[in-house]
């Protein structure tokens, strides 16, 4: 099996080397948490390897997002340059118009350019969009069938306030994978812990564990090797 | 690394490093009173004598009262830089000055330790140091750091104290390697304002244990203060009790 590295040091080796290819993860955190740093970084780690590359954006224009990359060193204006990376704003708020070129047009464009590597960020926007749950489940399994059929690894994020579960609760049943983003309050203090878990992973013996991780001028960094404190005093 | 220019330090310093002198330093201690220094060899000699340095253990715990707690660490500072170790201290009940102060008075070379200070970052400076502007910080989202020390934004940190703590071993294994390595918590009984009993001791226990995979010595202080429950467990998995 082909196993697609993350980029985030300290991960690959918490998930069995890497991401099965032709995956969908879900990244789910709360606003801050690093869930496009995340994804900019997985880009940025492909194009070092020759992937090709999409990046849907649903909320910050690519001007912004290339500013972003850069803040973290990552410049990826020449990869677009070169075809190696297609950055795409599409318009969160017109769900209908938006949720139909990515089910018709998206696994088009993938097949064409071969992408390997597709983020979409933030989901949050079109899960809002649908009127009910069962239209919301139907068109999210939709979409992640016809991405699974292209055999893309997609990065797929989206948010919650705080805890465990996606706002809806729905996209992490329908992925392959769910990487979880805490930003946890000690109630000593109140100063912000941020904590990575692997939630679920098919097709892998991943790590269960939940481990302190850093947002750092070079990216997002997990510390596999050490563990989160809560300090709560009795 | 800490330089040491006070007048007067070098000459009493051996040309050798990480030696101390042998000679007491009454003069350089104004103040105090001319038993402590006896005191203090007393300590250390006790300390010798007790403590045979054996490989094999890896986890030594010394109980004592909470008034011999600096005579026992300023003993095991002279006996671990004796033996050419090198070491973290993990600074909870004092701050890393305090030492480096108390290390300088005592005429040590102050090459043989790191400090991950919990209780420097946030708290405001009674005045700037003279050598300041050569200190470069450098802010590494858990800690902040500076020469040869993390510093840890508060004791209750305990998940950027264990972040600051590996990442220095694996500095320690990269650029120092050689020698045997020791890591000293000078302040349980501090760290229980910020914990309960058992979390604490769950804690004591992961970042032990994480030392004696890398094959580090640690050395814990146990006063009366700490909880006797957290005391015994400590017991539990330590390699040598040592009562001084
Ligand atoms: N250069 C940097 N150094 C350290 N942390 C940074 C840096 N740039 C951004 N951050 C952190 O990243 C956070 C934003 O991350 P982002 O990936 O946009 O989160 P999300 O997409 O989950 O909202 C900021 O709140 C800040 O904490
Ligand atoms: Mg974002």
């Amino acid at each position: 099996m082909i196993r697609v590295s993350t980029g985030i040091n300290g991960l690959n080796e918490m998930i069995d080397g890497g991401i099965p290819a032709g995956h969908s993860v879900a990244i789910i955190g709360p606003p801050g948490s690093g869930k496009t740093t995340f994804c900019l970084q997985y880009i940025w780690d492909g194009l070092q390897k020759d992937d090709h590359c999409l990046y849907i954006s649903l909320e910050e224009e690519e001007d912004r997002l290339l500013q972003t990359a850069m803040n973290y060193g990552w410049e990826f204006k020449k990869y677009i340059d070169r075809d190696m990376l297609s950055l795409i704003k599409l318009d969160a708020f017109d769900i209908t118009g938006t949720m139909d070129r990515m089910l018709s047009e998206l696994p088009k464009l993938i097949n064409k350019n071969g992408v390997k590597r597709l983020v979409i960020d933030p989901f949050i926007h079109i899960e809002m969009g649908f009127a009910d749950d069962h239209k919301r489940r139907v068109n999210i399994y939709e979409l992640i069938r016809r991405l699974a059929k292209t055999g893309v690894t997609t990065l797929i994020t989206t948010e919650n306030l705080e805890g465990v579960h996606s706002h809806f609760g729905i996209l992490e049943s329908i992925v392959d994978a769910v990487f979880l983003l805490q930003i946890i309050r000690s109630t000593e203090r109140g100063a912000l812990i941020y904590a990575f878990q692997v939630n679920k992973m098919r097709w892998s013996a991943h790590s269960k564990d939940i481990k302190p991780y850093a947002i750092t001028g070079r990216g997002i960094e997990i510390y596999r090797e050490s563990n989160v404190y809560w300090s709560e005093k009795e | 690394m800490y330089k040491d220019t006070a007048e007067g330090i070098e000459k009493m310093l051996k040309p050798e490093p990480m030696v101390i002198i042998e000679q007491p330093v009454v003069s350089k201690s104004p103040g105090m009173s001319p038993g402590i220094q006896s005191q203090d060899e007393e300590v250390y000699q006790k300390l010798l004598k007790e403590y045979i340095f054996d490989k094999s253990e890896k986890v030594v715990s010394i109980i004592l009262d909470p008034s011999m707690i600096l005579k026992a660490d300023l003993a095991l500072f002279r006996l671990l830089s004796e033996k050419k170790m090198k070491g973290i201290l993990l600074c909870v009940g004092r701050p890393a000055e305090f030492y480096i102060e108390l290390l300088r008075s005592k005429g040590f070379n102050q090459d043989f330790l790191f400090y991950l200070d919990t209780l420097t970052f946030s708290s405001p400076r009674k005045q700037q140091e003279p050598h300041s502007s050569n200190i470069s910080y450098k802010h590494v989202f858990y800690y902040q750091e500076k020469q040869n020390m993390k510093q840890i934004p508060h004791p209750s940190d305990f998940t950027a104290i264990d972040v600051a703590f590996t990442s220095t071993v694996e500095e320690f294994v990269c650029n120092k390697s050689g020698g045997e390595l020791f890591l000293l918590i000078d302040g349980i009984a501090s760290h229980q304002l910020y914990l309960k009993p058992s979390s604490l001791g769950a804690f004591v226990h992961t970042l032990v244990s994480k030392a004696r995979n890398w094959n580090i010595t640690t050395f814990l202080l146990l006063t009366d203060g700490i909880d006797p429950i957290l005391i015994s467990t400590i017991k539990t998995f330590s390699d040598k009790i040592i009562i001084l």
